[in-house]
């Protein structure tokens, strides 16, 4: 069962220059799916589009198995999110600003304290949002989000802003929501780490096309495919010639010799012959292929 | 659909607290009538004469609206109205807004009403200040007579004049600042718009300007000035420029295609 779908969304900018191209993303239900992308990849346009902030141009969009052009208050009232950089009312304190919110979505008052506790504001007073800083603007951003105890949670880069302490926070608190809510979570971010530590299911996306999809664990194993062993040594052509004649599948490449993935006794032994037969070895170091590598490799084929 | 206009109502005045705009209501309303009672208290040789005069109310409501209908109103409507529509854009707050499950028709007939209702506030409050000048001399200074009953009926025919001239303004600056980020494109037009009303007031077709009203209202019951009689009733033109601006924002609002 899918929370969110979207098949073949394209965009365009006004100038003409096409933005997004036949996006479809699946977002399961009760997934946290992490939305990768670098800077300018189309992530904050697709979920603006999402969102209905864009109109839409090309392809269709559903949330909880509803049409979004069709059922957009319905959809609306069952969905959180924060776009970007913080809005908030400066001039009002973060109860007043949930107090607008709690009006709109009709929910509890009492959910007011609620997330202002579980964002780390609880204690701000009548100060003005104006004079918070820009992780606190943030945090009251989220707690915008999260008022409406939503089934579907959309971030787009929520730990903007935040320090060190506050993206540890940030992240423990979606996966409480997701695990004790089963809040359904569509979070975007650059920061690869981040993404690596919280999301169960993945899409990343390039140049405004999506380029991989999938669970983290698809992704891992993905990895493991991908580890591999660098050999530098004196003679490498020498060297390659060798391991090529021991039906080794060993690749020339940047001035160092490339190979599948191996155990250590494995790796002794190549070390042996490659000495036996003169040739001076100067390391021999495993690469192992972190999301951030994948990521790289992914997005520069 | 009525619920959701309630909700959104009461959501857009929690938004006002506190704001420029809402200080200007307060302020605005009470200046001129702060004006007077100093002008009073500093005269006040002239005040037993000016009390037991006839007309007294009359005679005090057209000196309050003096500058408030030429300057002070049109002015004031022009800035608390770009302000309280501007508050989602200099909050970056659009995108949270468009966000929330309201019908994109009741956020824009919401604002709009809050504006109404702040011209509303700002009639009742400026009420109470020109009832202040006419009381608080009199407990000042020792010696000056009540001055008579106060004519409700011209009062409250005046405000709804008033009310209702302003709302070509009100519609018009609303759908500038809706439209243009840069708020100084509503209170520029604002101000050029202002500045030509009170430069064709002279002129006979002066009551196509939909600015004008306000100053009219107060030109017409018969002030020596040079201002042309307008031929046809302006407080239905004032109406019906209000129909059309807020038409055609409602229109320019939901076709836009990007919402925050």
């Amino acid at each position: 069962m899918l929370s969110l779908e979207t098949h073949n969304l394209s965009h365009r900018f006004s100038s003409g220059q096409r933005v997004l191209r036949d996006i479809n993303l699946a977002v399961p239900q009760g997934a946290i799916y992490g939305f990768l992308g670098p800077n300018g990849a189309g992530k904050t346009t697709t979920l603006r589009l999402i969102l209905g902030l864009l109109k839409r141009q090309e392809g269709s969009i559903t949330i909880f198995g509803k049409a979004f052009d069709k059922s957009r208050i319905d959809i609306l009232r069952r969905v959180g999110s924060l776009i970007e950089s913080p809005s908030v009312y400066g001039h009002l304190s973060a109860k007043e600003n949930l107090a607008i919110f709690q009006k709109v979505y009709q929910c509890p008052p009492a959910n007011i304290p609620h997330v202002l506790d579980l964002v780390g504001l609880g204690d701000t007073g009548r100060k003005k949002a104006s004079q918070f800083s820009l992780g606190m603007k943030q945090r009251l951003s989220i707690a915008l989000a999260l008022l409406p105890a939503p089934e579907l949670l959309i971030l787009d880069e929520p730990t903007n802003g935040l320090d060190p302490n506050g993206i540890i926070e940030m992240r423990e608190l979606l996966k409480t929501l997701n695990r004790e809510h089963g809040t359904t979570i569509l979070v975007s971010s650059h920061l690869l780490a981040e993404i690596d530590k919280l999301v169960t299911h993945l899409g990343i996306i390039h140049q405004g096309e999506l380029i991989f999809q999938g669970t983290l664990d698809a992704l891992k194993s993905k990895q493991q495919q991908t580890l591999h062993i660098v050999l530098e040594a004196g003679d490498p052509q020498a060297a390659l010639r060798l391991l090529l004649d021991e039906r080794m599948e060993a690749l020339y490449t940047d001035g160092h010799i490339r190979l599948p993935a191996m155990t250590k006794t494995e790796i002794a032994a190549m070390n042996r012959k490659l000495v036996s037969a003169g040739i001076e070895v100067y390391a021999i170091r495993p690469v192992k292929n972190d999301l951030e590598s994948i990521f790289i490799d992914l997005v520069n084929p | 659909m009525a619920n959701a206009y309630v909700v959104s109502l009461q959501s857009e005045w929690l938004k006002k607290k506190g704001s420029l705009a809402s200080w200007m209501v307060v302020t605005g309303a009470f200046f001129t009538p702060t004006i007077i009672i100093i002008a009073r208290v500093v005269y006040h040789e002239r005040l037993p004469a000016l009390y037991s005069s006839d007309g007294f109310w009359t005679l005090l409501w057209r000196n309050a609206w003096e500058s408030m209908a030429i300057f002070l109103l049109p002015l004031g409507v022009i800035l608390a109205t770009s302000l309280i529509a501007q508050l989602e854009y200099k909050n970056n707050t659009w995108k949270q807004l468009h966000t929330t499950p309201l019908p994109l028709t009741v956020i824009f007939l919401s604002k709009l009403t809050v504006i109404a209702v702040m011209m509303m506030q700002f009639l009742i409050l400026f009420n109470l200040g020109i009832w202040l000048a006419g009381v608080v001399p009199r407990l000042i200074i020792p010696g000056v007579s009540w001055p008579g009953a106060i004519p409700y009926d011209y009062f409250l025919r005046e405000d709804l004049f008033y009310f209702v001239d302003c709302l070509p303004i009100i519609a018009l600056q609303y759908l500038l600042s809706l439209h243009y980020r840069n708020f100084l494109v509503s209170i520029g037009c604002g101000f050029i718009f202002w500045i030509g009303a009170l430069g064709t007031l002279s002129w006979k077709y002066g009551f196509l300007l939909p600015y004008t009203y306000c100053m009219f209202n107060y030109l017409k019951a018969g002030v020596e000035t040079k201002a042309a009689v307008p031929p046809v009733n302006i407080h239905w033109m004032a109406l019906g420029y209000f129909l059309v601006f807020t038409v055609a924002g409602y229109y320019l609002y939901i076709t836009k295609k990007e919402k925050g």
